[in-house]
């Protein structure tokens, strides 16, 4: 394969890559972009240098600013935007009033010598998943939360039939259950009023 | 005397390096970079994704803007856009050279710097 066909395929491949930048950042940098991205690889291929570790320099080092500019719109535009809402507000607390209790249980349970293995995660990573794609959106944290619940149920059957201690465990995943099924009904209800106001 | 403080210094090392090259014509992306590591001796090399994660927030800072100018006559490609500095870049820039010449000059006093 020459120099000219890989740069046209990673070319193809950045301009995919580069489609998880936030919409109105991906509209108006996607073309200076990807000529810039091009330009750095022909000067390589030029200079007879390894256009492989070059370009996967650069996929990294824009992997890492996509993850920081979708968080800025997370965090700046969406989360200061729906904080308004007061069911939003309370959504935002109960849930991570549940995971950061849930991660201090862990912590505790390990301090004591036990690991409760790999699948004690299972909800808080649904969670972050849920709302890396749900972008702090109300009706898409509804998804997200209730997902989370899902897997914190099947976390319970897995520790019930794994550990055998019954009560202990329904009882210490029930207080989650409802936890992040009660953030989840908030998050609804304001996706409900924040639909409503954009009907009115 | 204390250089007067601006509200957009200190600047980054990225944001300085790349007023620093605008400041003497326009440039579009790849010409920023080739300039910023020239101008740093190699020591500051930026990617697609750091260069334009700076535009996008000196732009919005209004340190540079966009040129009219969209085609280099060489690489004759109308994906390039330019970029050039503002007015508010250039004071930006300005106070940003004198705080550094006064940290030198605090340095050299101490004799901490010995060129």
């Amino acid at each position: 394969m020459t120099d000219e066909d890989l740069i046209r395929r990673f070319r193809i491949w950045y301009a995919t890559l580069i489609r998880l930048y936030p919409k109105h950042y991906h509209d108006r940098f996607a073309d200076p972009m990807v000529q810039t991205f091009e330009d750095i690889l022909r000067e390589q291929s030029k200079e007879k240098n390894r256009l492989l570790s070059c370009a996967f320099w650069l996929f990294v080092e824009t992997s890492v600013e996509i993850c920081k500019e979708n968080l800025r719109v997370i965090i700046m535009q969406n989360l200061v935007r729906e904080l308004a809402d007061n069911s939003y507000r309370i959504a935002i607390g109960i849930a991570l009033t549940a995971a950061l209790l849930l991660l201090l249980f862990y912590g505790a349970v390990v301090e004591e010598g036990d690991s409760p293995g790999p699948m004690f995660f299972a909800s808080i990573i649904t969670l972050i998943t849920g709302v890396l794609i749900a972008r702090l959106e109300p009706y898409k944290m509804f998804y997200a939360l209730f997902a989370t619940a899902v897997a914190q149920v099947l976390f319970t059957m897995f520790a019930m039939i794994a550990w055998g201690q019954y009560f202990e465990v329904l009882v210490f995943n029930l207080l989650f259950i409802a936890l992040w099924i009660a953030s989840a009904s908030l998050f609804r209800r304001a996706g409900k009023l924040k639909g409503a106001a954009e009907n009115a | 005397m204390m250089p007067k403080r601006t509200s957009h210094t200190p600047l980054t090392p990225a944001v300085l390096h790349i007023l620093l090259a605008l400041s003497t014509k326009e440039r579009h992306g790849y010409g920023i970079m080739k300039e910023v590591e020239s101008d740093s001796l190699g020591k500051v090399k930026m990617g697609p994704g750091t260069l334009y994660g700076s535009i996008r927030r000196m732009i919005d800072a209004g340190l540079i803007c966009e040129s009219d100018k969209r085609i280099d006559p060489q690489a004759d490609d109308e994906r390039r856009i330019y970029y050039k500095i503002t007015g508010v870049g250039q004071r930006a820039l300005a106070a940003e050279l004198r705080r550094y010449r006064e940290v030198v000059t605090i340095a050299k006093r101490r004799r901490l710097a010995y060129d």
